[in-house]
């Protein structure tokens, strides 16, 4: 009896041996196998992704080449006046010539300096009058209809009254940047604000802040991800104010170049200023795509 | 024991544009000290009303409210709130989440207090994870931070709202056997509001069972699970069925009438 139990327990750890010796084997295996799999399917899926990376790439680069293609074919063979459309090849002589003279790095610092400085300062000015509007449920809704205009009003309208009261030039091209800029600052930093979680406040009271370390200790770190989407928007609309404004007064920037070469038919002129302002505005929301990489990660 | 928390007759009242909505109506009952009471009752009763009494964020229309010898608005420091949610800070990494209370009290530069904080994170398996993000911390384990950052400032009284209920379940009793842990270790108070029964019966010494608005103290259970040990080990007491059975019937037959 006591042999046959013994027997019986060698037999069953034999065969747990032999089980677990199984099981490691087919884990192996598995393993194995699982690895093959994955890593053949995932060589595929790497493929098929670079494969369609290169594809999306050479398409853009085809559609930009068949586009200048024509437009230089259809100037050259004369099917499109070149004295009104200008042409790729028109464009790069202008390019040439403007550079050459070293006049173009003046006209484009100064609408940069222009749109640089009404975006920063609609920047600091719109998130300085966001926080008060939070700071104060009472004067938010005092001037809630004043905004709600403020923000539906074309901001060129105001143009002629700029120059009057701030001077032509420089000065109320600034303004016109900062005008377009300050209502969406504001209104975007402020629904921000205001959507913070209402417990996190309520968990910053229980511990005893103060409304100004709720705003620096939660508020203002809570907004960052959309302070930067406000940045994206604003940089471009900045762009906007610093051309609008040079088309009503001025006498030199790109946006000067541009009314100007419209009004004596140079129209290589303004292709090329256009040109120019495309790659100086890319750069610049370039660099806050870039700011915006970093925050987010 | 001594008496840490009472509320004598608490009327609360609630004004809206279109009606004045009576929350609470002559609450009164008192916990000792390092007592652990629950408070369960049908939905929208004003459970956590009470919380935002006792923390001093809203005051009683009628009656008192005494926080170890003062009214609650004087007593901030005595307090520790939690959330349904951890709230912790995703910009902030664990250690600057948890030395969030020191920093509003200018004390974050006191080396005893960030001491003891070490060694509450350093008990509480969390060290290794000082320097990480909240995004890198599982459910569990951010719930055991904002227990650590609400225990930080040394609060006497800590208030627990609902704060199992955005976990799954799995994680959740472990978390309540953790949570009920520290507290107890620390010798802390805690008062809980809970919609779950049986999590009340596992943690609770003491159950408020309240009625629906306008909230009444229907019943007050005193509870003597505590010699089977963690709340998980209450689960399996013999007592926990009949308990459980009883105060959902006093819940039910409220919400029925």
């Amino acid at each position: 009896m006591k042999a046959n139990k013994n027997s019986i327990s060698d037999s069953l750890d034999n065969e747990k041996e032999v089980l677990n010796k199984k099981k490691l084997c087919c884990l192996s295996k598995k393993k194995n196998l699982k690895q093959k799999d994955f890593s053949k399917a995932h060589t595929l899926y790497l493929k098929q992704i670079s494969k369609e990376k290169r594809i999306i790439k050479i398409s853009q680069i085809v559609i930009l080449i068949i586009l200048l293609g024509l437009w230089e074919l259809t100037t050259q063979i004369g099917l499109l006046d070149a004295f009104y459309f200008s042409s790729p090849s028109r464009i790069c002589v202008e390019l040439g010539a403007l550079f050459s003279s070293g006049e173009i790095f003046l006209h484009m610092w100064v609408t940069l300096y222009e749109t640089l400085i009404g975006f920063a300062i609609a920047t600091i000015l719109g998130v300085f009058i966001a926080i008060i509007l939070w700071w104060s449920e009472r004067t938010r809704k005092i001037l809630e209809p004043y905004i709600v205009v403020l923000n539906s009003l074309p901001k060129i309208a105001l143009g002629p009254i700029l120059i009057i009261w701030v001077g032509s030039g420089t000065s109320s091209i600034i303004a016109m940047c900062v005008l377009i800029c300050i209502v969406i600052t504001i209104i975007s930093m402020l629904n921000s604000f205001l959507q913070c979680d209402n417990d996190k406040i309520l968990l910053m009271k229980s511990m005893g802040a103060t409304k100004t370390q709720i705003l620096l200790k939660l508020i203002l770190p809570y907004s960052i991800p959309d302070f930067i989407s406000v940045l994206k928007i604003t940089i471009g609309m900045s762009w906007i104010g610093s051309i609008m404004g040079e088309y009503l007064t001025s006498s030199e920037g790109l946006g000067y170049l541009i009314v100007y070469g419209g009004q004596i038919f140079e129209l290589d002129l303004v292709m090329t200023s256009i040109l120019l302002l495309c790659v100086l505005a890319c750069g610049m929301y370039y660099i806050v795509a870039k700011l915006e990489a970093r925050f987010r990660r | 024991m001594k008496e840490l928390l009472k509320f004598s007759n608490v009327k609360l009242t609630y004004q809206t544009l279109t009606d004045e909505i009576d929350a609470l109506n002559n609450i009164s009952f008192s916990i000792n000290d390092c007592e652990f009471v629950a408070i369960v009752g049908p939905s929208g009763c004003g459970k956590t009303t009470i919380l935002s009494l006792v923390a001093g964020l809203l005051s009683p229309t009628s009656g008192e409210i005494i926080l170890d010898g003062k009214s609650p608005k004087e007593q901030s420091n005595l307090i520790g709130y939690m959330f349904q949610k951890d709230h912790l800070f995703e910009w902030r990494n664990i250690w600057q989440n948890v030395i969030l209370g020191l920093e509003l009290k200018k004390e974050h530069k006191n080396i005893d207090k960030l001491n003891k904080i070490d060694a509450l994170l350093e008990k509480y398996g969390l060290k290794d994870f000082k320097k990480n993000k909240p995004s890198q911390l599982s459910g569990g384990m951010r719930q055991r931070v904002a227990l650590i950052r609400t225990l930080a400032t040394n609060p006497k009284l800590l208030l627990l709202d609902e704060p199992f209920s955005a976990l799954d379940f799995q994680t959740r009793l472990t978390v309540c056997d953790d949570v009920h842990n520290i507290i107890k270790t620390e010798k802390k108070t805690a008062l809980l509001v809970t919609h779950d029964i049986s999590e009340a019966i596992s943690l609770a010494d003491k159950i408020i069972i309240l009625s629906k608005r306008p909230s009444t103290v229907k019943k007050i259970k005193v509870l003597h699970l505590q010699d089977y040990g963690s709340p998980l080990k209450r689960r399996d007491a013999k007592e926990f069925r009949l308990l459980f059975d009883e105060i959902w019937r006093d819940i039910q037959y409220d919400e029925s009438e």
